[in-house]
């Protein structure tokens, strides 16, 4: 039987990166600086975790307008989805099995 | 020694932004620790996903509210006041859906349709109760309580439909 932390993604062990994915979960597209804002990074911090993550095919970026105004808006994919799911139950079954084996 | 002093004291301060997010960033975090920031994460976007429900039943109460006086108030006084109030909530709805769609599309877009059918509803409803007004005693009452079942129910599925989309 295999220790869940290899289900981890190495790319999401970084809290941000996973905030990104985790927000990005809960909508169809967020605006990039919505979620700059959300998430209290600055931009260049939301830049290069968002490049890191567009490398890896977890998130789609699209270029568009709000009236005049340029806007970026940010979505999960489908990969993203599985990657992060996945993620996520093998972080939950890590802090269960703490709490099973901590005494007391 | 002055120089040495200030050679010391200055530092690089970074930026609010770069500072004020809670967690480390060294890839080293606590499994717990990674999961809360996800969840946070997620809540915050959610709670900013606009509440189509409350819409609907709002505007369940708004009937309730603004069609039964015309049994008892002349139409051509209450009248204007109700297509005030309309045009507000109209409005209102509108700038509600609009405004949060400038930063987020939400996963489930606002479902048009639902809201076209339950206003066709609405107006047969009201037109039934003006060709019948002369007959019945309480025409508008009647018309207004069923005008707003439409809406309450609607309410109701589209928050089950939101809680489900919800749960983990």
């Amino acid at each position: 039987m295999s220790h869940p932390r290899e289900a981890l993604d190495d790319l999401l062990q970084n809290s941000v990166r996973l905030s990104i994915m985790g927000a990005l979960s809960a909508a169809e597209e967020v605006e990039f600086a919505y979620l700059r804002d959300v998430l209290s990074v600055s931009d260049s911090v939301l830049s290069r975790q968002l490049s890191q993550l567009e490398d890896a095919g977890y998130v789609h970026i699209r270029k568009g307008y709000v009236g005049k105004r340029p806007r970026t808006w940010l979505a999960i994919t489908g990969l993203g989805q599985e990657v992060l799911a996945r993620h996520m139950h093998a972080l939950q079954e890590i802090v269960n099995f703490s709490a099973r084996s901590t005494p007391g | 020694m002055v120089a040495l002093t200030l050679g010391l004291t200055i530092y690089k301060v970074p930026s609010m932004k770069e500072t004020t997010f809670p967690y480390r960033s060294d890839g080293s975090e606590d499994p717990d620790v990674l999961l809360a920031a996800a969840d946070a994460a997620k809540g915050r976007i959610r709670s900013d996903t606009p509440k189509e429900w409350k819409v609907f039943v709002l505007w369940g109460i708004w009937v309730l509210v603004f069609v039964p006086p015309f049994d008892f108030v002349d139409g051509r006084i209450w009248g204007p006041i109700v297509w005030s109030a309309s045009l507000a909530g109209g409005v209102a709805t509108m700038a509600y859906f609009v405004l949060r769609a400038r930063r987020l599309h939400w996963a489930r877009q606002t479902t048009w349709r639902n809201w076209l059918a339950v206003f066709v509803v609405y107006v047969l409803i009201m037109v039934m109760a003006g060709v019948l007004q002369g007959h019945f005693r309480f025409a508008w009452t009647a018309a207004a309580v069923l005008a707003a079942i439409p809406f309450f129910v609607t309410g109701l599925v589209v928050r089950t439909r939101e809680e489900r989309d919800v749960a983990p």
